[in-house]
């Protein structure tokens, strides 16, 4: 995942700042830098063959040469004439061109050289050679056989490419070489996997001149070059076999090759004959971006708009990294919303974190520089994200400690009562004391109270921790941006690209913060139940936090390879990733249809979030019981569920269902809902047992039940058990067919069920959400309840009707799968 | 004509590699069948194979790619054994020791009825200087099922690996018969053909330790038979060429190695041939190529920091890079050669004490390699302990009497009297020294 990230950001970066890129790993030949590579264009024209051959040389053998000759690589130096002509003389007598079996003589016509920069700026060497061989008025009609053979540097590594073309006055009857090139003669080496650099020394075709110019049609397609044919010969040289047989399959099989590449009369586009340009040497594309940079950035005055543009584009960048995940976004945002923060807190958070990734990049560039030697930074990275990781997570407990001891406290918070924490005995006095008055001395009401000027609840010791542990872990983009103005030897130039890209990277994230705390001042502005946003948004959010920083911490751990003599490797990051995919399939699974109709019943008559999310997870619960139940079973007893008993599970569902909305429509349920609800309702907050803070003696069920009613509570309940007996089976085989240890599977049950309460809390919340804040201004609660009511027994009817025809609960065949 | 034609494709396609074949045959399946893992794994062995002969990292990474994908396809059943102990052998290739242990552990894992991935945990460990684990590992590959049980594959990792066990232990004649044993599977079982000559090869080298210059012969003449051009069976003709005095055709022989691969070490011994020859410009020349391939090296991070080293040292040049790049090749690499090369650039840097602790530890297996002899006895006389100077001379030469193109006379000369001269080898010296 690291490797792609660091791919996709350095693709962004050539796209967008293609003059701007230079990676560290200077680009060396792209073929490695002892190859020769060939390339050898041959084109059949009125006359003659001719045979457009260019030879790149590596940097080393570069040099060899260079050394054996006397030449140096300028493209002005006078003995290149000399050279060029020699050795366009010396190659001719290893290449072979036989027209019907013949020899042709090979002429050379033109000769060039270039002298591209490789690795380091060492040279490598680029020589073009176009040659002639003459064709003797060619007898129209009748075939003509070419075979070319290139012995010049046997042996040694290198793309080597042949292409044939011919003039439309000839028709290419059959070739073995493709029409087209991959690397645009040899300025560009494109190698994937499936495309791996061609290794074509040898070629064979055959043409037959037309009786007519000009009557042949342009050709609908030569041989595609990425189209992978059949190779020609069979590997039954697996078995190293060669002689007789391999031959006669070679035969047989090229000769359906040779039809295949083209109908008789197919002719190929060609280039102009005559334009030697068409075959211009070009340096390799893999050294154009670095340089058109050497370019730009040697140019002598770095005028004001070049820096202008260079630092816009920077900062572009910085902004779009800051999009992809990393950087503490998350963190900022979890953070802003848990926290009392204001836009300042955000912007200020913003900014410390950008400075932290920016003092974090140039860190990274002394030590890639200078102490290269001793340490690696590609080693460093791991640590830091750990350390940063378990930074993060102890702050977060901190922060969830926190949020979760304040007993009633919002509304003490209110009155300003003295009051304390249960930790705040523990550890010392001083800084954490202070802080700690400091955050419950601001005052959260609206009424007016003044507040405080210096005291605020989010300090900025947190806001530095925060930040900078948040920012620490360079990016590698950034590394690249800086390393490759260094290496060209603009280290301000590099500096202060650097400073462009955290400045776009500090928008990114002051506008993330800034969101958060607006979308929170908007979530306070309608208090129906502040206990959401005083108790358990805050608790969320550094529940959040604290995973966020294990899973940091945790990833680091493992890319350090700490951890591998102690797990093995590959078992533990499957285990992290298995937790994690249980997470998300639990809660992607609380999503299903039948569940949100069926939760939707219950939360159309509740007027708060707080009640909404206690619903989401008291089905969850629910849910949990029964999969973790009847999914044991299944896992540790091999119990087996017949068809038959599966689609009846699944027509409870449906049952409850259309019970459900029958419930809401007939006001039954309203009934119900008095007869056993809460004791009081509608206290107002203020007269709430004001028992002393922290009282704990109470249990927590019990006031649950005070709170919102046994009914309330059992129903969610009941709902979430009847799923989960509908759903067991399918996640029980699902799990068995992935995890091999019972236990584990039974874990990850539990890990399951997790996640669907989770996901139904945030379901059945975001549900509340609107109805609560509409209610207040419309009296939509009227008409929530029958519409919910409609919806569930429409939905059951259909569920009743499809399990018990389509699926034959009710018929003779029954086709059960679990889903 | 069409037959005509036919026939001179046939020519064309026959000469064409066979590893490239292979190449072209699996790209087709996989093309065919994205998501069969099977044969990204073939594509793989079949791109690790060409990486071989080319000594093209580009392959190694193509190898990489392609194995990769398949373990992506399936990494849990025994199936997926093949792909994971083909891609430790590319993490060795490119020295990720302890990356390509652990995936080799984990190919066994995956299937414990495939036993050759032992020989892969061998080799690391090796080159990582855990020789004791080593030797646990290669037992391994002796199935207690006795001789019928076991594949030629296995047959000939346990014989190749034996062999590389004796040698290392000093019982380099029980190191000769294991891998004449070795090139035999390798014949009968079909091996690839550069798989092949590298067995001989090795033979070869092996012969050549002990002295054997005629055997050494007939070992590299058989590798560049089965191999046409094989970089390395040129060379070691090269080297019996040079030990034999036929000086201008071990200049040939090194040049043709050179063409096909320019390694250092090629380069380096080329330059010491034309110095023995008296050619001092031409050594000159070939020598700065060697100092050329070492600045490419600082930028690529090639894998040729030990070879680099040890060519300083023997040639006095930039000596403290000597040691700065020997104790880089010591951060990964443990294995005695390493420790070897340390203790010489140690040594040629007025470091002896140090060298000696060094050189102990290349010695520690008791390996009988004329050269490690070497450097311990001019270690030795260095710090002044004449006795174990001389014994460890005398040793050297006993084993091979032409060990190398210098250090054979320099170890003679040592031996005869105190010297004054530095013992450095500098191509005007050393052809005043010769006879």
């Amino acid at each position: 995942m690291r490797d792609h990230k660091i791919a996709r950001t350095l693709l962004l970066l050539m796209l967008l700042m293609s003059w701007l890129a230079n990676p560290l790993a200077i680009d060396a030949h792209p073929m490695g830098n002892f190859s020769i590579s060939h390339y050898a264009g041959i084109h059949v024209g009125s006359g003659f063959i001719e045979l457009h051959y260019i030879i790149d040389m590596a940097e080393i053998p570069t040099y060899q040469e260079m050394q054996n000759t006397g030449i140096t690589a300028e493209e002005e130096d006078p003995r290149l004439g000399a050279y060029l002509a020699e050795k366009a003389h010396a190659f001719t007598d290893r290449l072979y061109l036989e027209l019907n079996g013949r020899p042709l003589p090979l002429q050379p016509t033109s000769e060039d050289v270039i002298f591209p920069p490789g690795a380091g700026g060492l040279p490598t060497m680029k020589l073009r050679f176009v040659y002639r061989a003459p064709l003797e008025d060619p007898t129209p009609g009748l075939t003509y056989t070419v075979h070319y053979r290139d012995d010049n540097f046997t042996g040694r590594a290198g793309w080597k490419e042949i292409v044939v073309a011919a003039e439309p006055t000839f028709a290419l009857v059959t070739s073995s070489a493709p029409a087209h090139d991959r690397s645009a003669q040899l300025s560009n080496y494109p190698t994937d996997l499936l495309n791996s650099p061609p290794q074509d020394l040898e070629a064979s075709f055959s043409f037959s001149p037309s009786f007519s110019t000009g009557n042949n049609p342009a050709p609908a397609g030569a041989v595609h070059p990425k189209q992978i044919t059949p190779p020609s010969s069979v590997p039954g040289s697996m078995r190293g076999l060669r002689g007789h047989s391999s031959g006669v399959v070679d035969a047989q099989v090229s000769s359906t090759k040779s039809t295949q590449a083209g109908a008789p009369n197919e002719t190929l586009v060609t280039k102009s004959p005559n334009s030697v340009d068409a075959y211009s040497l070009r340096a390799n594309q893999q050294g154009t971006p670095r340089n058109k940079f050497t370019e730009l950035v040697s140019a002598r005055n770095l005028s004001f708009w070049f820096l202008f543009t260079a630092a816009l584009i920077a900062a572009g960048l910085g902004a779009l990294h800051a999009l992809e995940p990393g950087h503490g976004k998350t963190i900022v945002a979890a953070y802003l919303v848990g926290s009392h923060g204001t836009a300042r807190h955000a912007i200020l958070l913003g900014l410390i974190v950008t400075a932290g990734h920016t003092a974090g990049v140039y860190l990274l560039g002394a030590i890639t520089l200078y102490a290269s030697k001793y340490i690696v930074p590609e080693q460093l990275y791991p640590w830091l994200g750990m350390i940063s990781g378990i930074i993060i997570a102890v702050f977060a407990s901190y922060l969830l400690i926190h949020a979760w001891t304040v007993e009633n406290g919002e509304k003490l918070h209110d009155r300003g009562t003295p009051h304390s924490h249960w930790f705040a005995s523990l550890g010392r006095r001083g800084t954490r004391e202070r802080i700690l008055s400091k955050d419950h001395s601001q005052s959260l009401s609206h009424e007016g109270t003044p507040s405080r000027a210096t005291p605020k609840n989010v300090s900025v010791a947190q806001l530095l921790t925060l930040g900078i542990t948040g920012g620490i872990i360079p990016c590698p983009a950034a590394l690249v941006v800086l390393l490759g103005a260094f290496s060209l030897h603009r280290i301000g130039f590099g500096l202060f690209l650097i400073v462009a890209f955290s400045l776009g990277l500090a928008a990114v994230l002051i506008a993330i913060g800034l969101l958060m705390v607006y979308a929170k001042q908007f979530l306070a502005r309608w208090k129906s139940n502040e206990s959401v946003t005083q108790r358990w948004l805050p608790i969320a959010s550094a529940g959040f936090m604290l995973i966020l920083g294990l899973a940091i911490a945790s990833r680091a751990l493992l890319s350090t390879g700490v951890a591998s003599g102690f797990f093995a490797h590959a078992r533990v990051s499957s285990f992290v990733g298995v937790v994690l995919l249980g997470l998300f399939l639990g809660m992607r699974h609380s999503t299903d249809a039948d569940h949100v109709v069926a939760v939707s019943t219950i939360t159309a008559r509740e007027h708060s979030v707080g009640q909404g999310a206690l619903i989401g997870v008291l089905w969850g619960v629910g849910h949990t019981l029964t999969i973790f139940l009847v999914g044991s079973a299944i896992i540790l007893f091999g119990l087996v569920i017949p068809p038959r008993v599966g689609l009846s599970m699944e027509f409870s569902v449906a049952v409850m269902l259309i019970l459900l909305g029958v419930l809401n429509l007939t006001g039954a349920l309203r009934w119900l809902t008095e007869r056993f609800g809460p004791a009081e309702r509608r206290t107002t907050p203020v007269t709430m047992n004001p028992a002393a803070p922290g009282n704990t003696a109470e249990n927590f069920l019990e006031r649950l039940r005070r709170r919102y009613g046994s009914y309330q509570i059992f129903r969610p309940l009941v709902i979430g058990l009847v799923h989960g007996l509908a759903g067991s089976a399918a996640v029980a085989l699902l799990v068995l067919s992935t995890i091999r240890s019972p236990l584990w599977a039974i874990a990850y049950l539990l890990i399951f069920g997790i996640g669907t309460i989770i996901g139904m809390m945030l379901m059945t919340s975001a549900m509340a959400l609107p109805i609560a804040y509409s209610d207040k201004h419309f009296e939509i609660g009227r008409y929530l309840a029958p519409i919910s009511g409609i919806l569930s027994t429409g939905f059951g009817l259909f569920l009743m009707y499809q399990i018990g025809f389509v699926d034959g609960l009710f018929k003779v065949n029954v086709h059960w799968t679990p889903q | 004509m069409s037959f005509l034609f036919l026939l001179a494709t046939n020519r064309a396609q026959a000469r064409q590699h066979e590893t490239d074949n292979q190449i072209h045959f699996f790209q087709w399946k996989v093309s065919q069948d994205p998501d069969d893992f099977f044969n990204y794994d073939r594509l793989g062995v079949a791109y690790l194979q060409k990486a071989r002969e080319t000594g093209d990292i580009t392959y190694y990474n193509l190898a990489g790619k392609a194995l990769e994908k398949s373990i992506d396809l399936e990494s849990t059943q025994p199936e997926a054994s093949s792909a994971t102990k083909h891609l430790a052998t590319v993490y060795y290739a490119e020295h990720r020791f302890a990356e390509s242990l652990a995936l080799a552990q984990r190919a066994i894992n995956l299937n414990p009825r495939d036993i050759t991935p032992y020989a892969l945990i061998g080799d690391a460990r090796s080159e990582m200087g855990d020789y004791e684990k080593a030797w646990d590992a290669y037992a391994q590959l002796q199935s207690p099922g006795g001789a019928q049980s076991e594949t030629n594959a296995v047959r000939y990792l346990e014989q190749s690996r034996e062999s590389a066990e004796s040698f290392l232990k000093g019982d380099t004649k029980s190191a000769i018969d294991h891998m004449r044993r070795a090139v035999n599977l390798s014949v009968e079982s079909r091996m690839a053909k550069e798989s092949i000559a590298w067995t001989q090869f090795t033979l070869g080298e092996n012969y050549f330790q002990s002295g054997d210059l005629a055997n050494a012969e007939t070992a590299y003449a058989d590798a560049l038979k089965t191999y046409p051009d094989y970089h390395r069976a040129l060379a070691g003709l090269a080297k019996v060429s040079c030990a034999a005095g036929h000086l201008s055709q071990a200049i040939e022989l090194y040049k043709k190695a050179i063409n096909v691969i320019p390694l250092p070490v090629y380069v380096s011994a080329l330059g010491d041939v034309y110095a023995r020859d008296g050619d001092a410009a031409e050594a000159k020349k070939q020598y700065d190529v060697v100092q050329y391939i070492a600045r490419l090296n600082a930028f690529n991070q090639t894998v040729y920091n030990r070879e680099l080293s040890v060519f300083y040292s023997d040639h006095d040049l930039h000596l403290p890079d000597a040691l700065q790049l020997a104790r880089k090749e010591f951060e990964i690499r443990h294995d005695i050669y390493t420790w070897d090369a340390l203790a010489w650039a140690l040594y040629k840097n007025s470091q002896p004490q140090q060298a000696a602790q060094a050189i102990k530890e290349a010695l520690r297996l008791e390996t009988n390699d004329p050269l490690l002899l070497f450097h311990a006895g001019m270690i030795y006389k260095r710090l002044g302990d004449n006795e174990k100077a001389g014994d460890y001379l005398r040793r050297a030469i006993a084993v091979n009497p032409k060990f190398h193109v210098f250090y054979a006379d320099l170890a003679r000369t040592t031996l005869q009297g105190p010297s004054n001269r530095s013992l450095a080898v500098r191509s005007q010296e050393t052809i005043d020294a010769r006879p």
